[in-house]
């Protein structure tokens, strides 16, 4: 590990390069975790104003026309979505959070990774598609006009959550030495990098479940 | 102050001095300036001195521009002080440059600063909730439900005690609608002096404000929402409208002349209008707090929305000046 | 699956090296030229796309004006334009499980000026010289204004051109200015001031400026289609209803928001994870303080202003109705949005003028920063605040009128720590040894224009004075001292005090003078007078107006005038100093100031520092017997810190 490798040297001075490159692993690591929960933070910023939409407009109900009567999104969208995003997320979760104990078998993780970034992908898709027939008019009530609203944010995310998983999954596929544990010295920021990345989509991979729960809810739960 | 030194001599002075010498600047322009602007610019602040709300909001002004000088000028007295007193010439090399003494802070200075802010903003505060509320929303919008109300408001206009006046913003144009007159609309606003009177704020595309400049009223015109404003006690003269939210191409020209007029030029005002426009008056839509435009053209489709509207039956026929007894109160006398 | 190390090795190291790096002639790497090239084709390949969608689309028919054709238009120019750049080469790579590191251009070409840049200085650089441009083609829409409102009635413009001005001008100065300092000397200096050698995304700072072209851009095409009624605020339902000059208005403004999101998201993790060892939260210098802290509100209130644009559009397009009374939408809920983002907006163009001030009071003073704990918990308590006074702009609008007094409470409660900020230029001044060179006095201008906005807005933020200033040209002057009066006299500040240090070249002294002297007096003539014209009852953007108010309306657009010509006079020594007149001997540190990033070279080298400097005092012990700040040579410590690892 590259913590390892500082330590060991701490006692001899280290050369402008080694010392520099030193330093900005530990900031790349740190930049990784922090901007992943930044990240985080703006998307739910912006799905917030979405979920304040929704109960905002539920709540003024201009004209009486918030919503008719059993207005929802067909079930053959909506379910198959929650399923694909919550169980593409559990399992990418699982197998990063065994990757990062280091107890993870490389193709095991691999292997969840790549289903994990196909469930997004055909969520994404479905999602997409599913825009086309929804049943209703865009401009029918206040609650379509907020699902047609919202619905292709999250598709957006879910394919950018595939992209994300992707590129891991890729990178994986070429270079197998940044899962192992024997890893040559002088390729250490490679490490970090992709391990950042992997932490950063650990954590985004929850929130986009869970964005995916509050819009089922909101929007065939509720009523 | 016995301090008369020579302002070369200011290396001498001690923290203090030079404390008292600005506090000294600052008290006397501020004994001079606050009375200054109570009460000689205080008295010409708008919006004037049409009605209660215009008075209040005048008083209002004055009092934060009483309280906004002291700041101002501390200020400005300071900076003009240290400028004067503590600069070097700008273009001293960089290796002659002294440093000035390492003050990181003034634990007793900070904590007053931070008291005399908090206090000045919650006194605020409290002066602008208590106008707020004892002047029923002080010419404001308040909403389709307001909380602070004069007494005789009520939530139905056929029932309240208060001149109810409708104001319906379109591009670009305003015209009222007066529901206790059988709904009568007019493109000019006459409204009696010495009553108080509700405005009913709606639009019928899309946002604009109403803004009334001398009676201090200013309450936002929006499409499918009722927004009420009231004003306390308006004097004889004229009202300046204004829209003040932009609304298209004319927002610009958006402006119109209203009047205030005694109670009995109202009554005859108004009668008047009935009369003048009783052919029209069956073709208007019934009454209703808001009109949500149709697709066909019109503005109000009964079957798709109920909102709490007065029953606008018209008066009974007489086509004479006066309007029968059956209009609400308050009835309009026989002129 | 089974490939082998070394070859893996190979291929990241040397074997396909990033393209943004890459040398050769200009024709052989994505640059301007092929942005230009991509922005043509995106706009054809999205029109063609709009066209076809809509075709059958009754609605759209009936309107009409073709929306999707113009928005799709726009937004696939866009993604062409930054494909020509190269924006989309590192994440293709990614795709391909490629990590290209990040490599400085050795090289000292203008051509890199004109290129998706990975150098956090140049993208300084190339914001500054846009943002000025941005910046002096809204101020020529306000001259138009001006000109219109020297007589009470329509003289000039038609009034549907009058508000195409009056909103592009107002969007402009709104949008584009919301980075005209974290963009050039948030990236420019945080990274040097905090002892980093880059930034922590460099390709995000480079992707938040080249959108800044294409959002300019597509603002001002808005005029050949028709421009956009509503105004920099775009209430709905007026924007709903707008032909297609609209969808420029939000296409534009939704990109902006999306630069600042990305370059705000950039700074954060940069000052958070960046800092060289020595660097604590305590030794972080009040410019990057208020960046961060810009940052942060960037991060958080502009996704919401992506959304309502995006709302908008939806509305505009697919015939979503959401501000639509009649179909259970509502003109409130833009409203509400528009105002969640705008007013963090705000501050997010008044905290990086604090921080400039903060920054440079200390150097002018030769004193240590006052309270500058005090100052911190200034800035950080004004960008918390700032999420929670928003209704204050919907006083009037019937909106919650019953939350008015809670609004009320927050809004003035921003006194508080604004209080803090004007308390640390009081501290700094004390018994100090104050040089009033150009960038001080526009420090200090900056400060006492601040002041006059600060308190305006008291009247405003009070709901019975605000009845009268709501709307009307008080609110416009008031901002106006804000924004122009405070965070354009603290960009200046911050140009003349740092331009030496980005070019090697200073802003001649005298010709700066007279700029400030000129500005200073010319705003304030231009703007105070606007304080009475308002509360006389002259709405915003009106082209009309009462004669009575005639004489102090022709007063004011002889000073806006004047304050065009006192821009000139900037251009001018601009230009002369930067380009024309390049010969001027300058000292490293011409003002003297310890702050770090005037201990490296000049201009700095691509890397910034030879070596991380480690960092051993504050930045503004002046007078306290503090050595440099940072020691910056290797043989002192060569060893690693401890917490560094």
């Amino acid at each position: 590990m590259a913590d390892a490798m500082v330590g060991a040297q701490m006692d001899e001075p280290l050369d402008d390069a080694a010392y520099n490159d030193a330093i900005e692993r530990a900031a790349s690591r740190g930049s990784y975790w922090s901007g992943s929960r930044l990240f985080v933070a703006l998307s739910a910023m912006m799905f917030a104003g979405g979920a304040f939409a929704f109960f905002y407009l539920h709540s003024l109900d201009s004209s009486g026309m918030w919503r008719t009567d059993g207005q929802a999104p067909p079930d053959y969208v909506s379910v198959p979505v929650l399923v694909l995003t919550l169980g593409g997320a559990a399992l990418f979760w699982g197998y990063t959070r065994r990757l990062l104990r280091g107890s993870a078998v490389t193709t095991d993780w691999l292997v969840a990774t790549g289903v994990s970034a196909g469930a997004f992908l055909v969520a994404a898709i479905i999602q997409f598609v599913g825009m086309l027939n929804t049943g209703f008019f865009p401009g029918s009530t206040g609650y379509a006009s907020v699902y047609v609203a919202i619905m292709p944010v999250f598709a957006v995310y879910c394919l950018g959550t595939a992209y994300w998983l992707e590129t891991l999954f890729a990178r994986v596929l070429r270079v197998r030495w940044v899962v192992s544990d024997e890893m040559p010295a002088r390729d250490s920021m490679e490490r970090t990098m992709f391990l950042g990345s992997a932490v950063g989509a650990k954590a985004f991979v929850v929130f986009v479940a869970l964005v995916s729960l509050i819009l089922f809810l909101l929007f065939s739960v509720l009523s | 102050m016995a301090d008369t030194k020579a302002s070369e001599e200011s290396k001498e002075l001690t923290d203090r001095d030079h404390l008292r010498r600005i506090g000294l600047i600052w008290l006397v322009l501020t004994l001079v300036c606050v009375p200054l602007v109570i009460f000689v610019l205080g008295p010409h602040l708008p919006p004037g001195t049409d009605s209660e709300q215009a008075r209040n909001q005048q008083e209002d002004n004055t009092v934060l521009a009483a309280v906004a000088t002291p700041v101002l000028l501390f200020i400005w007295v300071y900076i003009g002080y240290a400028v004067k007193n503590w600069r070097i010439p700008a273009d001293t090399p960089v290796e002659e440059l002294q440093d000035g003494p390492p003050i990181r802070g003034h634990r007793g200075f900070q904590t007053a600063w931070i008291v005399i802010t908090s206090v000045t903003v919650f006194a605020l505060f409290v002066f602008g909730t208590q106008e707020l509320w004892t002047d029923y929303g002080s010419g404001t919008g308040s909403g389709s439900s307001p909380v602070w109300t004069p007494a005789g408001y009520s939530t139905n206009a056929k029932d309240s005690k208060l001149l109810v006046v409708q104001v319906i913003g379109q591009q670009w144009r305003w015209t009222y609608r007066f529901p206790q007159y059988g709904g009568v609309e007019t493109d000019t606003l006459v409204i009696p002096a010495g009553k108080t009177v509700q405005f009913d704020v709606t639009s019928l595309d899309v946002i604009h404000s109403f803004w009334a400049i001398n009676l201090g009223v200013k309450a936002d015109a929006n499409p499918g929402n009722n927004n009420i404003a009231f004003v306390e006690d308006p004097s004889v003269g004229p009202v300046d409208i204004r829209c003040a939210e932009l609304c298209g191409t004319y927002h610009g020209a958006m402006a119109q002349t209203g009047q205030v007029e005694k109670q009995a030029d109202f009554d005859a005002w108004i009668a008047g209008q009935i009369v003048l426009h009783y052919d029209l008056l069956p073709q208007l839509p019934a009454y209703a707090d808001f009109y949500i435009p149709q697709t066909d053209g019109g503005y109000y489709d009964p079957s798709q929305v109920t909102p709490p509207a007065v029953d606008s039956g018209l008066p009974p026929p007489p086509p004479a000046p006066a309007p029968s007894s059956a209009a609400p109160s308050p009835a309009p006398s026989s002129s | 699956m089974a490939t082998d190390t070394t070859v893996a090795a190979g291929v990241d190291a040397g074997g396909i090296p990033d393209p943004h790096v890459g040398r050769g002639v200009w024709w052989r790497r994505p640059g301007l030229f092929y942005g230009v090239i991509g922005a043509v084709i995106g706009y054809a390949i999205g029109t063609w796309l709009g066209t076809w969608l809509a075709e059958d689309n009754q609605q759209v028919q009936g309107l009409g004006h073709n929306d999707f054709a113009v928005t799709l238009g726009y937004l696939v120019a866009t993604i062409g334009w930054l494909a020509g750049m190269g924006a989309l080469t590192y994440p293709l790579q990614k795709m391909a499980g490629l990590q290209p590191h990040v490599e400085h251009e050795e090289e000292r070409t203008l051509g890199r000026y004109f290129r998706y840049t990975l150098d956090h200085k140049v993208v300084g650089v190339q914001y500054l010289v846009a943002m000025i441009a941005y910046f002096l083609v809204g101020g020529l829409f306000a001259l138009a204004i001006r000109t219109e409102l020297l007589s009470p009635t329509a003289h000039l413009f038609q009034p549907g051109t009058y508000l195409e001005i009056v909103g592009t001008h107002g969007t402009m100065m709104m949008m584009m200015m919301t980075s005209a300092i974290i963009g050039p000397f948030g990236n420019y200096f945080v990274p040097l001031m905090i002892g980093a050698r880059r930034m922590a995304f460099p390709r995000l700072e480079a992707l938040s400026f080249w959108i800044t072209p294409a959002a300019f851009l597509v603002l001002l095409s808005g005029i050949l289609i028709g421009g956009f009624p509503s105004g920099w605020t775009g209430y709905a339902p007026l924007s709903v209803e707008a032909t297609q000059g609209m969808d420029a208005y939000l296409v534009a403004f939704g990109l902006m928001s999306i630069s600042m999101i990305v370059g705000g998201f950039n700074i954060v993790v940069t000052v958070i994870n960046h800092r060289a060892p020595g660097m604590t939260w305590t030794r972080l210098p009040l410019f990057v303080w208020g960046m961060l802290v810009t940052g942060m509100l960037m991060v958080l209130a502009a996704p919401v202003l992506t959304l309502s644009c995006y709302l908008t559009l939806l509305d505009r397009t697919v015939q979503t109705s959401l501000f639509n009374v009649q179909q259970g939408g509502s003109p409130y809920l833009w409203e509400n949005l528009f105002w969640f983002f705008g007013h963090p907006e705000v501050y997010i163009l008044a905290l990086p003028g604090f921080g400039i001030a903060g920054e440079l009071l200390p150097v002018f003073t030769r004193k240590p920063a006052f309270g500058y704990k005090t100052t911190v918990a200034g800035i950080v308590g004004v960008g918390l605040l700032s999420f929670f006074v928003w209704q204050h702009h919907l006083f009037d609008s019937g909106i919650n009128a019953d939350m008015r007094p809670m609004v009320m409470l927050t809004t003035e409660m921003i006194s508080i720590p604004t209080g803090f900020i004007f308390l640390a230029l009081i501290g700094n001044l004390w018994r100090a040894k104050i040089r009033l060179t150009v960038p001080m006095l526009f420090v200090i201008g900056g400060m006492l224009n601040f002041l006059i906005g600060g308190v305006s807005g008291v009247f405003l933020s009070d709901v019975p004075t605000d009845t009268v200033a709501h709307g009307s040209f008080f609110v416009m002057s008031h901002f106006h001292y804000t924004i122009m009066g405070g965070y354009i006299f603290f960009f200046f500040a911050g140009l003349y005090y740092w331009l030496p240090k980005m070019t090697g070249r200073m802003l001649d002294t005298r010709l700066g003078k007279v700029h400030f002297w000129s500005l200073f007096v010319f705003f304030n003539s231009t703007f105070l007078p606007l304080f009475a014209i308002g509360e006389l009852g002259m709405p915003r953007r009106v082209f009309e107006y009462a004669d009575s108010l005639q004489a102090l309306n022709v007063w004011v657009s002889i000073s806006a005038y004047l304050i065009g010509v006192s821009m000139l006079v900037f251009v001018y020594n601009f230009l002369k100093s930067t380009v024309i007149d390049d010969k001027r001997p300058l000292p490293e540190n011409p003002w003297g100031s310890r702050g770090l990033e005037w201990l490296t070279s000049t201009p700095p080298a691509a890397d910034n520092f030879v070596r991380v400097p480690t960092v051993v005092s504050g930045p503004y012990e002046y007078g306290t017997g503090a050595g440099p700040m940072a020691v910056m040579s290797s043989p002192g410590y060569p060893r690693v810190p401890e917490g560094v690892s």
